[in-house]
């Protein structure tokens, strides 16, 4: 979708449903919802539903930065400690690697 | 790796070839390493053992250790590792490889399989199991006294170096040629002063035995079963196991039930050993003398005649599988028959034999370890701790009475090791860590110490125990020569055998003299099993499909436990024939393989029809085979550790838990490998070729209008 075609009212509607869609553990549609009305919030010049927008983002972006550090850290805890973990681990794991403990 | 700048001189130099015919540039950059018997890895309940390569191969820089200096230059001054030895056998120790693996410039170990007649050996002697064999799976294992072989050690040249966990590959290469390639690339390219800096390029190794199995059985059989439900199945490991093979002087038949009596005689021997190397033939010669000794006494009894065997006690023979691992077959069995399972259990349907249970047996004799014998004597062996209880110390005195008045008129000397001596690692333990009561001696060549310098490696070979066949003999003749083996091991089992009938008979030892153990049975036992198993003996006594697998075998059988299969290891399978042959009657009015079948309800005996002896047809110059049916009560029973029957069972380090990973790829090449400064080398300048035409493209597409003309413009 070009947003250059879309109201500016749809885009706000847009933004809106992105950013309620993320909740349901959607981390990546915040990311996209940030990604693609970046310049609409931050760059072009103000219009009325911008402050929505920009607030909308923000959110976006605080989730999914708070999303990459909690996976990031679990991955890293597992990685760490799924050997240790033994049979706890496997039960987790989708692909149970071979070869290693 | 990147070999691309051996790849540009290997293209120079095969130009012309390559003109000649076409060959891959694979063909053109490696060259494969024909057989290799990889060290595999291997798991029980706590530990893994054995060696592995990296998920992409293991590769190193050739270098040859003829002599122990080589060793010693690359443990201290060697500077570009990783390194790949290639080492002759003597050089093969457990102080080197531990030498190696310390200084971690290894990145696996190629060892030299040397000439079977002339194997040159480590001169202390090479032995990579324990000092105490199957410690913890005995008759001793809380003894205060007896514990962790306390009181003998059993196999003091035993290094353990088996129980290791290499994180590298190790192989044995099986093939002189490419060993002779080896060499040959190692002069060629590598054999630079080994103080001044390495030329390139270098002759290099890699090996690829990835191991997918890991940390111990219990992991990797729940790895199994939780991939097993996945949407990729995928198996790790198997547990070690096979078939056992007993057989009976005369049926047993539970319409006779021996119930509460105790008159069974039981003899035993092993069948399997074990070496680093997976799979490798013809080994574990003095740890095969015990079965064949006992092979060949089954064949003298055997001949007698029917009114004879219905008036003795029952005589047992029982040949366990995978006893090398803490006693895999003798557990399972005594396991069965303390749960009224053995041989199988009982069902109104079907002809069976009798249960067996320990409490049965009266007389347990064990052949061990019997080459050696001549050096060191034949000892009878037996449990001190069984023997605070009379009624055992007086049978456990019968059986030894009995050796004695078997080798009267023989040159044989029986001698008992002292009374507070443990017994030596024996199958027999196993029962009498069930029951006590159970009397029973182990005959072997060694009071203590084994005489064996060899036990369980690839060394324990064939020549080592006497086999001294000259080499210039023809396949039938060396099939039929004595050896000094062969006359000193018919020696021992026809002791074994009159033993066995003045047990099970109230004959006396005069009468005892007409068994007599035929030598050329020996000879040729010892022949395939040891030498060729590609022998008349074999020929004749399996089936012509069995016989026709045999012909492409180019040595002696494996006789390493492995995983079990529905149908027995061909191991098993020839002894169970052997035995069938020896023990069997031969129904004539049978005379098609399709009539000779074991009739489904009877569970009693075995038909098998017989290959046997290839007949000229003098007329047309044909050969056929005068095959034959014969049946025998002998059978297979399970020699699958009862660990894996239950959780309970895997984590009670009451019973065996050795598992063999699964592998994917085993393979081994040479090539030539270029230095590191030259291969960073060809890289940057590939990435800069790439990085100047993306550039050279943008600015073209940029300028097209300046540099193209429009085609309209032409006109």
């Amino acid at each position: 979708m070009n947003l250059n075609r879309v109201k500016d009212e749809d885009k706000l509607e847009l933004c809106r449903k992105y950013y309620y869609g993320g909740f349901f553990a959607l981390p990546f549609l915040w990311l996209v919802n940030v990604v693609w009305f970046f310049k609409q919030a931050f760059i072009r010049p103000p219009f009325e539903q911008q402050q929505e927008i920009k607030s909308y983002i923000m959110k976006s972006l605080v989730g999914c930065v708070l999303w990459t550090a909690v996976l990031v850290t679990w991955m890293t805890i597992f990685q760490l400690y799924r050997a240790e973990w033994g049979e706890t681990a496997d039960r987790m794991s989708f692909i149970i690697p071979k070869g290693i403990a | 790796m990147a070999v691309s700048g051996s790849v540009f001189s290997l293209l120079l130099l095969c130009f012309p070839l390559c003109l000649a015919q076409f060959r891959s540039v694979h063909d053109m950059i490696y060259v494969n390493i024909t057989a290799q018997a990889p060290c595999v890895r291997l798991m029980n309940a706590t530990h893994q053992i054995g060696c592995t390569s990296a998920v992409s191969g293991n590769v190193g820089v050739l270098h040859y250790c003829a002599e122990q200096s080589d060793v010693d230059w690359l443990v201290r001054s060697a500077k570009n590792p990783p390194y790949m030895p290639l080492m002759v056998p003597p050089l093969f120790t457990y102080d080197n490889v531990q030498a190696l693996r310390a200084s971690g410039k290894v990145s696996g170990i190629l060892v030299v399989n040397g000439n079977r007649s002339d194997p040159q050996p480590p001169p202390t002697g090479f032995s990579p199991v324990h000092k105490c064999p199957n410690d913890g799976y005995g008759l001793y294992k809380d003894d205060p006294e007896y514990a962790h072989c306390k009181n003998t050690t059993w196999n003091p040249l035993g290094t353990g170096l088996s129980y290791l966990d290499f994180d590298f590959p190790i192989s044995l290469l099986l093939n002189q040629t490419d060993v002779d390639n080896l060499i040959d690339c190692y002069n060629r390219f590598n054999k630079y002063d080994n103080e001044s800096n390495q030329q390139y390029p270098l002759c290099a190794v890699q090996i690829k035995d990835r191991m997918d199995g890991a940390k111990d059985s219990i992991t990797c059989i729940r790895r199994s079963e939780l991939s097993s439900q996945s949407l990729n199945p995928f198996v790790y490991c198997d547990a070690l196991g096979d078939k056992n093979v007993w057989g009976t002087l005369r049926p047993l038949n539970k319409s006779t039930p021996l119930d509460n009596r105790k008159d069974l005689i039981l003899a035993s021997a092993k069948i399997d050993t074990w070496s680093l190397f997976h799979n490798v033939g013809g080994v574990g010669a003095n740890d095969a003398t015990g079965f064949i000794a006992l092979l060949a006494a089954a064949e003298a009894l055997g001949k007698l005649d029917q009114a004879e065997k219905e008036g003795m006690k029952d005589v047992m023979f029982v040949f366990f599988q995978g006893e090398s691992f803490d006693y895999i077959g003798s557990s399972r069995m005594v396991y069965d028959m303390k749960r009224g399972h053995f041989p199988e259990k009982l069902d109104d349907k079907v002809l069976q034999p009798s249960l067996v249970n320990t409490k049965n047996i009266q007389y347990y004799l064990e052949v061990s370890q019997v080459g050696l014998w001549e050096q060191s004597g034949l000892w009878a062996h037996s449990d001190p701790v069984s023997q605070k209880t009379s009624a055992v110390r007086d049978n456990v005195n019968t059986i030894f009475a009995a050796i004695e008045n078997a080798t009267e008129s023989s040159n044989v000397t029986i001698r008992k090791p002292p009374s507070f001596q443990a017994l030596p690692p024996a199958s027999l333990q196993r029962f009498l860590r069930e029951d006590s009561r159970v009397a029973g001696m182990v005959l072997s060549d060694h009071m203590a110490a084994y005489s064996n310098d060899y036990f369980m490696s690839r060394l324990d070979l064939p020549v080592e125990i006497g086999m001294d066949i000259p080499a210039g003999l023809k396949p039938d003749q060396a099939y039929d020569y004595t050896t000094k083996q062969g006359a000193s091991l018919t020696k021992v089992a026809t002791v074994i055998a009159r033993t066995l009938y003045l047990l099970a008979s109230n004959k006396t030892a005069s009468e005892a003299t007409k068994i007599e153990v035929n030598s050329t049975t020996i000879n040729h036992l010892l022949y395939c099993f040891l030498q060729q198993a590609n022998c008349p003996l074999f020929a004749e006594v399996l089936t012509s499909k069995s016989a026709a697998a045999l012909k492409s075998l180019p040595g002696p059988l494996p006789r390493y436990v492995s995983v079990p299969h529905d149908t027995a290891s061909q191991i098993s399978q020839v002894i169970a024939n052997v035995l069938t042959f020896y023990l069997g009657e031969r129904l004539p009015s049978l005379n098609k393989s399709s009539e000779c079948k074991t009739p489904s309800k009877d569970h009693i005996h075995s038909y098998i029809f017989m290959n046997g002896r290839p007949v000229l047809n003098p007329t047309d110059n044909t050969t056929s085979y005068a095959s034959f049916c014969i049946r025998a009560p002998v059978r297979f029973s399970k020699a699958e550790s009862p660990a894996f029957l239950s959780k309970e069972m895997l984590h009670s380090n009451e019973y065996p838990t050795w598992t063999e990973s699964r592998w994917t790829v085993i393979n081994a090449k040479i090539f030539l490998v270029s230095s590191e400064a030259e291969q960073t080398i060809t890289l940057s300048v590939g990435v800069v070729v790439l990085l100047v035409s993306l550039v050279l493209v943008y600015f073209i597409n940029s300028k097209s209008e300046v540099l193209f003309t429009a085609p309209e413009a032409a006109y």
